[in-house]
């Protein structure tokens, strides 16, 4: 903005004189508007605009000094401002403190900027006003919700103020929040004053008014904190949603079309007595990407098993895959109830089968046999890893429910320290 | 980095890794017994391999 | 028309016609127009120092009219002081830049013929429905006139006392009604923000 310095000298043009009660220098900057200074050194309030400077009021003498001293200029939301008023106020019924620093700028007005528990806001003045109904606000189209309700004390002042400010002042005030924003109201007995807070990270504040001391921790959360939006949460849901079609369809498109194909089967018996030799198959050839191969064994084995040696043979490297196989099944009749365990069919899957030319050679094994079985062996290949698709879906659905629980425990934590909390994020008793 | 556009990121990954997988036959959880080494013998799991 | 200053006999110009007073730039006199030219009322005093960036001769826009303020009250109550500028609108309109506790507000004498409540009937809350607005008292002050500067649209004798009820709008719309003596005068307009005013020729500020 044109004649606005950033490191100017604070104030060169302000007005100074001595404190009535102790002589320390005090500084009026904001001339014309300032009506009392609060001197740092012994808590009097001074009338700033009659010449007599009178004490107004005393404060108690023990006083915290501001984090961002009184006269610290910085350039804040696009314009320059001058720190030249800080006050302490505490609520009356939980004695929680706050400290707040009123900004000057002689075009644009005052603004303030506050810090409690460690969380800033930058508040600027509401001319528009608010209109209360029940536990919402309404202001120019938005909506709040009731968050605080209580009275405001003054606990300490120094600097200057544009109303005659004492320690001990009252206001009854209203918080509606919707993060990030808080519309409050403070009332007196005759009139209403409306704001609109903004929640603003302590790094920007400690940039602008070049604060060099560590800026305090923030606790908990404060009540226009900005979390993870409810509009930011629909969106990952709606993300969420896309990317289940999305999965889909690549998975359609990456799984075999044809679904699984027989390309060797042998069928045969195993008698009583008779030696048992390996079996080598005709060489089968696999086409096309890896895939799944299943290898399906079913042998009428009744109380008893039969097992497979199986190697299969890639035909070109000359090298065996060697995996075992079998079925068991047994039943009976006990107690006057039929059992059975294990089962006549059985698959066994290989994955990630390169194409070639394969064969299977396959010894199987059994007890001493007293009635022949019948067995089949099948070698089936591809067929769609629906497994993959819905780990796929279980790996998506993670993120959105991880969101979910992180802003429920966030919004219970926002709410804790409101008597107006939503049933939903109240403390369990 | 927002935490939705890390989703957008990981969710890329998921559907990469699908397709990784479902081109190169590989089963990545259950449904499958053992993964095929064309260097010889059983990768993962399976039965007892003497 | 130039006239001559019965007091020291500088050369008095008025720049709007709905003028009637002006302090004389040279001997600070409140001289007031009327039929048989001006009369001297009295020595205005120097305004105390304020931090105000507007000045006699500032310029701006505002609703697609150009204004140069030409003169300004500076008006105290109990809690404090602000200034009303006299905005003089091209389209020959009668405006007020008021300046208050860092707000600015811009309104226009309302020559409508609704006549408004009397100041019995006015208290903070109290709503006023005017021109389909509907206006609710922000507060009401017993103001005087500390001093002025420049020509204004009324006789801003120092010591001129009156009671300012404001009443505002959810919309950002302001209204002031102005009892004083037997008068009573009703300004309408809004809220504003010094960057949406187009202003130039602005008061130097040490500083700033």
């Amino acid at each position: 903005m044109a004649g606005e310095q950033t490191a100017g000298p604070a104030g060169s043009k302000a007005k100074v004189f001595n404190c009535t009660n102790c002589g320390a220098p005090l500084r009026v900057q904001a001339l014309g508007q300032t009506l009392v200074v609060a001197c740092a050194s012994c808590a009097s309030v001074i009338d700033a605009q009659d010449e007599r400077h009178q004490v107004l009021s005393k404060g108690a003498r023990l006083q915290a000094m501001p984090l961002i001293p009184i006269g610290t200029r910085g350039q804040f939301r696009g314009h320059l401002w001058e720190v030249i008023g800080y006050m302490v106020r505490y609520d009356k019924a939980s004695d929680y403190d706050w400290r707040e620093y009123l900004l000057f700028n002689p075009r644009q007005g005052f603004r303030w900027l506050t810090e409690a528990d460690g969380h800033w806001s930058y508040v600027v003045p509401v001319h528009t006003k608010g209109q209360v109904l029940g536990d919402t606000a309404t202001s120019l189209n938005q909506s709040y919700k009731l968050f605080h309700k209580g009275t405001a004390i003054v606990s300490q002042v120094i600097g200057e103020f544009y109303w005659r400010v004492k320690t001990g002042d009252a206001v009854q005030v209203q918080d509606f929040i919707r993060p990030p924003e808080v519309l409050s109201v403070e009332k007196t007995t005759d009139e209403q004053t409306w704001s609109l807070s903004t929640y603003v990270e302590p790094s920007e504040i400690a940039t602008a008014f070049k604060v060099t001391q560590t800026m305090p921790w923030r606790k908990g959360v404060a009540p226009n904190q900005p979390g993870y939006t409810p509009e930011a949460h629909m969106r990952l849901w709606g993300y969420a949603g896309l990317f289940f079609f999305a999965l889909l369809i690549i998975h359609l498109m990456t799984s075999p079309i044809r679904g699984t194909k027989a390309v060797y089967q042998y069928t045969n018996f195993l008698m009583p007595g008779e030696a048992i030799v390996p079996i080598v198959s005709e060489p089968f050839t696999l086409v096309g990407s890896p895939r799944v191969l299943s290898v399906r064994m079913e042998a009428d084995v009744d109380n008893s098993w039969l097992a497979a040696e199986l190697t299969l043979f890639d035909t070109k490297t000359g090298k065996g895959f060697e995996f075992e196989h079998g079925v068991e099944y047994y039943r009976g009749y006990e107690g006057g109830e039929h059992w059975s365990e294990g089962s006549q069919v059985r698959e066994f899957s290989i994955s990630s089968v390169p194409a070639g030319t394969y064969t299977l050679t396959m010894l199987p094994k059994t007890d001493t046999l007293t009635k022949p079985i019948s067995y089949t062996i099948t070698v089936k290949s591809g067929g769609v890893i629906w497994s993959n698709f819905f780990l796929g879906l279980l790996l998506l659905a993670v993120p959105p429910l991880v969101a979910m629980w992180r802003r429920h425990r966030q919004e219970k934590k926002r709410w804790s320290q409101s008597d107006f909390a939503p049933a939903v994020y109240q403390e369990d008793e | 980095m927002t935490f939705n556009k890390l989703f957008l990121i990981f969710g890329l990954g998921v559907c990469g890794f699908v397709a990784y997988a479902n081109l190169n036959g590989w089963a990545v959880v259950g449904g499958s017994d053992t993964r095929y080494n064309r260097a010889g013998g059983p990768v993962v799991r399976g039965f007892y391999h003497k | 028309m130039t006239y001559s200053c019965p007091a020291c006999g500088g050369d008095i110009s008025f720049k709007s016609s709905i003028s009637v007073s002006t302090v004389c730039p040279y001997c600070q006199s409140l001289l007031l127009k009327n039929d048989q030219g001006l009369e001297e009322l009295g020595k205005m005093a120097k305004l105390p120092e304020d931090l105000t960036p507007f000045q006699v001769g500032t310029r701006g826009q505002y609703g697609g009219a150009k204004f140069e303020i030409l003169g300004r009250m500076r008006i105290g109550w109990s809690d404090g002081m602000w200034n009303e500028w006299f905005a003089s609108f091209s389209d020959g309109r009668e405006g007020w830049l008021a300046e208050a506790q860092g707000a600015l507000m811009m309104s226009f004498r309302d020559t409508s013929e609704a006549s408004p409540p009397s100041l019995s009937k006015l208290f903070p809350g109290a709503a006023w429905n005017h021109d389909k607005k509907l206006y609710k008292v922000d507060d009401i002050k017993k103001a005087k006139c500390i001093g002025s500067e420049g020509e204004l649209p009324v006789a801003a004798a120092q010591g001129r006392e009156s009671t300012s009820v404001d009443l505002s709008t959810m919309n950002g719309d302001f209204a002031t009604i102005e009892f004083a003596g037997n008068q009573t005068r009703v300004f309408t307009g809004r809220y504003v923000e010094f960057d949406q005013l187009g202003l130039t020729n602005l008061r130097e500020l040490d500083g700033w």
